[in-house]
């Protein structure tokens, strides 16, 4: 199944042989070129290159052509703000400004951006026969309000009949749009109408349904699939844009997946969604991005459902966070693990490790799902096993499988994210990937030889010489320090004199005069170690 | 900025309102008052479709000014760069408050949950989010956009702006409708924007829990009705008159058994006209905004009119 007939089986909700991962990159492919928004979406050559990018980055199944819902609205008259890390603004509705609706044209090809944007969707077609294309067109409602601005709320009550002549204008618009997308090649129109977010259901019904239904209806005549996107608090109309005949409906993180989920199901139509752009995709990590994928993967299900983002993803967004996705999505091993770390979360039990890996002995910790079940996790234990032998048992090596909630916690106390990871003395330092031999001796080694520094930086010892003042003591003394000049040591002498003083080391004056030898080692200050530190602490003694 | 942030937060004050209600003016009335001139003070300007317009209509002043992409019809745009405006502000700027003045179409939720995001709730605590509400639309707007109830419902304080423009029987109508929709709310009547700061300076945010409005609630309902059937204007009237209490606004087309006219009931009041010939091909046809009424009932008691 390739990735074109993994979408088109999701869509229909066919089996599928895996949940396919449509990313939906707009202005964030502008990141990956290292240049602004505003350079990106003015330009063919730019838009084809960026959506290479991200399909050679994130290996989608499906990718829109460009995620921009001004290009109708440019190509109307509206005037448009550019910014640097965002998709341009409309600032001025011609049909506010004295324009009427009779003077407006349905944009041709020629109109705006719409030539080069039309030619980059041909150009990626001839590129990628095997990948979904998105074209993504303005919905009537949110077209309607970049051309009259926001007084549409009021007409709706003082003029209904101009706001219906102006949607089934922006009905006409939309038709028109998508017919170019799908001449171009696109295998998917999705219809992009966030604005009715901001309307209750039956003003949707009144407004919306008959507009986005006549679309729906003509892009199936035309054999292509169809998506109706909404983002924002449009709960409330789920059920409505339903029944407006598309193929699927794709939500942002405001709307709960599983309602959204049963709504669809009820009428065998397919879903998408709804990863959260702002505080997973675009704030938060790897594994942040990893949990929620998963979490969105669990609700959808095998069936019917395409993993998404919410919306455009944010210009700023980390690569790795959307590669995390990728690897989860394809990679079953990759969401055993996520899975497992997820399920084991909220354990309260956790290690602080601060202060591991101060032992006497070099411990290697191999956080694993389980080498007996995980070929990756087994190759990284074995390449272990073999070279510690060479370190003639200075080298002490552990497996912790994550299935196990100590493990779980240890892992977490270490702060490893990914399995299987190699930590010497407590430090990650192979992460995912099987070291090769000469590399992992060579860590081990530089292990050793700070470990042998920090024993010389840290130890200090102290001589203690036990006697009375006296001609046996002081001869004693005198040997000590010369000894300790001979050799050049930084070790402390110290005269104990009195009784109380001898029997702290169960020395009788009788025993005098008698030399104490002591080490001590700096372990801690201001904190209280946990005790599965100070177990390894003591296992140096 | 203080070592510890929670000792020193960052007061903000939201204005929130639809598009044309008089939040700039209420802004620019703030501006003036000594509680922001006497202190450093940081704008976040989020109006939708607007911009440079407001830029140029506010009051100079020593105060550093963030303009939000406007316009943008992605919610996740304004997010990400109100985050963005957030950041600069705890961390480089620290003045000692933050106006917001919120886009027509923003959810105070999403706001609140903005500034209850883990890197900045230690920097921020809400004052006051006062919304500004137009005295003549408000009903209009109300009926057809869910976020115009959120911001009234989300309010510590409302203003009823323009209160100049309408008669005082309105004034006292819309007060109720307000008070329905957020009992907690402290009502202001004002015009040209002059809800004075000081006044609100006592105030303390009460942070909400419920979601925001998906839907206009049942206070206040829009319902269109169609017919090709004569209506008795007897029965229609004497409908009306038995719903006056519910009966904000109704609009349209009516073809009476008397003959056809548009007819414009704001509140009490009812203008005959001149039937509209756009309004479609039924000859009745009109839209009715209703108030503490159940939508079914509301079109029952109108169908009845015509099912004669």
């Amino acid at each position: 199944m390739n990735n074109k007939d993994r979408i088109k089986a999701a869509m229909t909700c066919q089996p599928v042989d895996r949940i396919p991962w449509v990313p939906f990159v707009g202005a964030h492919a502008a990141q990956l070129l290292n240049m602004t928004a505003t350079e990106y979406l003015q330009s063919e050559d730019n838009i084809v290159q960026g959506v290479n990018k991200a399909i050679e980055v994130y290996r989608p199944d499906g990718i829109p052509v460009v995620f921009d819902l001004q290009i109708e609205a440019e190509a109307l008259g509206c005037d448009l703000q550019w910014a640097d890390e965002n998709p341009p603004a409309v600032i001025s509705h011609p049909l506010a400004n004295g324009t009427q609706l009779s003077e407006l044209r349905i944009p041709q090809t020629d109109d705006g951006r719409i030539a080069p944007i039309v030619s980059a969707t041909q150009r990626l077609r001839k590129q990628h026969p095997d990948i979904a294309l998105y074209g993504l067109i303005t919905g009537p409602f949110t077209l309607a309000l970049h051309l009259r601005g926001t007084n549409i709320f009021m007409d709706m009550f003082d003029d209904p009949a101009g706001v219906h002549d102006l949607l089934a204008f922006c009905r006409d618009t939309a038709l028109a749009m998508s017919r170019y997308f799908c001449e171009a090649g696109c295998d998917v129109i999705a219809v992009v109408d966030p604005m009715t977010s901001q309307i209750g259901p039956e003003q949707f019904v009144e407004f919306v349904t008959p507009y986005v239904t006549d679309i729906f209806d003509k892009i199936r005549q035309q054999g292509t699939l169809s998506s109706f996107f909404v983002c924002g608090h449009a709960q409330q109309n789920i059920p409505a844009m339903c029944d407006c005949h598309c193929d699927n409906i794709s939500i942002d993180e405001n709307i709960p997946l599983d309602f959204v989920r049963d709504e669809c199901k009820k009428r065998t139509i397919s879903f998408g969604g709804n990863l959260q752009l702002t505080r997973t995709l675009l704030l938060g990590n790897p594994l942040d991005a990893q949990r929620n994928a998963l979490a969105c993967l669990k609700i959808g299900g095998e069936t019917g459902f395409i993993l998404a983002p919410g919306c455009d993803i944010p210009y700023a967004t980390p690569q790795e966070n959307l590669v995390a996705v990728t690897d989860i999505v394809q990679d079953p091993y990759n969401r055993e693990v996520v899975d497992t770390l997820t399920q084991h979360e909220k354990d309260p039990h956790h290690l602080d490790m601060g202060d591991y890996g101060q032992a006497d002995k070099v411990i290697i910790d191999i956080i694993t799902l389980d080498s007996e079940a995980c070929a990756p996790c087994q190759y990284m234990v074995d390449a272990v096993r073999k070279v510690t032998p060479e370190f003639k048992g200075i080298v002490q090596w552990r497996e912790h499988k994550i299935k196990q909630p100590d493990s779980l916690a240890f892992m977490s106390g270490l702060m490893v994210h990914n399995i299987p990871t190699i930590c010497i003395d407590g430090q990650i330092t192979f992460v995912s990937r099987i070291p090769p031999r000469d590399q992992l001796i060579a860590a081990i080694q530089k292990r050793i030889n700070e470990k042998c520094r920090l024993r010389i930086q840290q130890k200090k010892a102290c001589l203690h010489v036990v006697g009375a003042a006296g001609e046996t003591t002081e001869n004693t003394l005198n040997n000590v320090h010369q000894a300790i000049r001979e050799l050049g040591g930084d070790i402390e002498v110290e005269h104990i004199q009195t009784e109380a003083g001898m029997a702290q080391y169960g020395i009788t004056p009788g025993q005098t005069p008698a030399i104490v030898i002591t080490h001590s080692q700096l372990k801690s200050v201001r904190r209280i170690p946990e005790v599965g530190v100070i177990k390894e602490w003591i296992k140096t003694l | 900025m203080d070592q510890n942030p929670v000792n020193r937060c960052i007061e903000v004050w939201i204005l929130t309102g639809f598009l044309g209600a008089g939040k700039t003016s209420t802004l620019n009335h703030w501006l003036g008052q000594p509680i922001f001139k006497s202190t450093s003070l940081a704008l976040i300007i989020n109006e939708f479709g607007k911009l440079g317009v407001d830029g140029k209509q506010l009051t100079p002043g020593t105060y550093h000014t963030f303009e939000i992409n406007k316009g943008s019809v992605f919610c996740i745009c304004t997010r990400t760069d109100l985050l963005k405006a957030f950041h600069s502000i705890a961390f480089d700027l620290k003045p000692d408050h933050v106006i917001i003045e919120a886009t027509g179409i923003a959810q105070p939720a999403d706001l609140e949950a903005l500034l209850s995001d883990p890197s900045l709730r230690d920097y921020f605590r809400i004052k006051v989010i006062a919304c500004v509400v137009d005295a003549e639309h408000f009903i209009k707007t109300a009926a057809f956009s869910t976020p115009c109830v959120s911001q009234v419902q989300w309010a510590d304080t409302v203003a009823i702006n323009k209160s100049d423009l309408v008669p005082e029987s309105q004034i006292a109508k819309l007060k109720a409708i307000l008070s329905g929709l957020n009992s907690d709310a402290v009502i202001h009547t004002i015009s040209h924007g002059a809800l004075a700061p000081a006044g609100l300076q006592h105030m303390t945010h009460r942070p909400r829990t419920h979601s925001p409005v998906e839907s206009p609630p049942d206070g206040i309902i829009a319902v269109a009705l169609h017919t090709d059937q004569t209506l008795c204007k007897a029965r229609f009237m004497e409908t009306l008159s038995r719903l006056s209490d519910h009966v904000l606004r109704l609009k349209g087309n009516v073809a009476f058994d008397t003959g056809t006219c548009f007819i414009d009931v704001v509140f009490d009041r009812i203008d005959y006209k001149e039937a509209n010939s756009r309004l479609g091909q039924h000859p009745t046809s009109f839209t009715v905004i209703g108030w503490d009424i159940p939508r079914d009932q509301l079109i029952s008691a109108f169908e009845s009119c015509w099912h004669i």
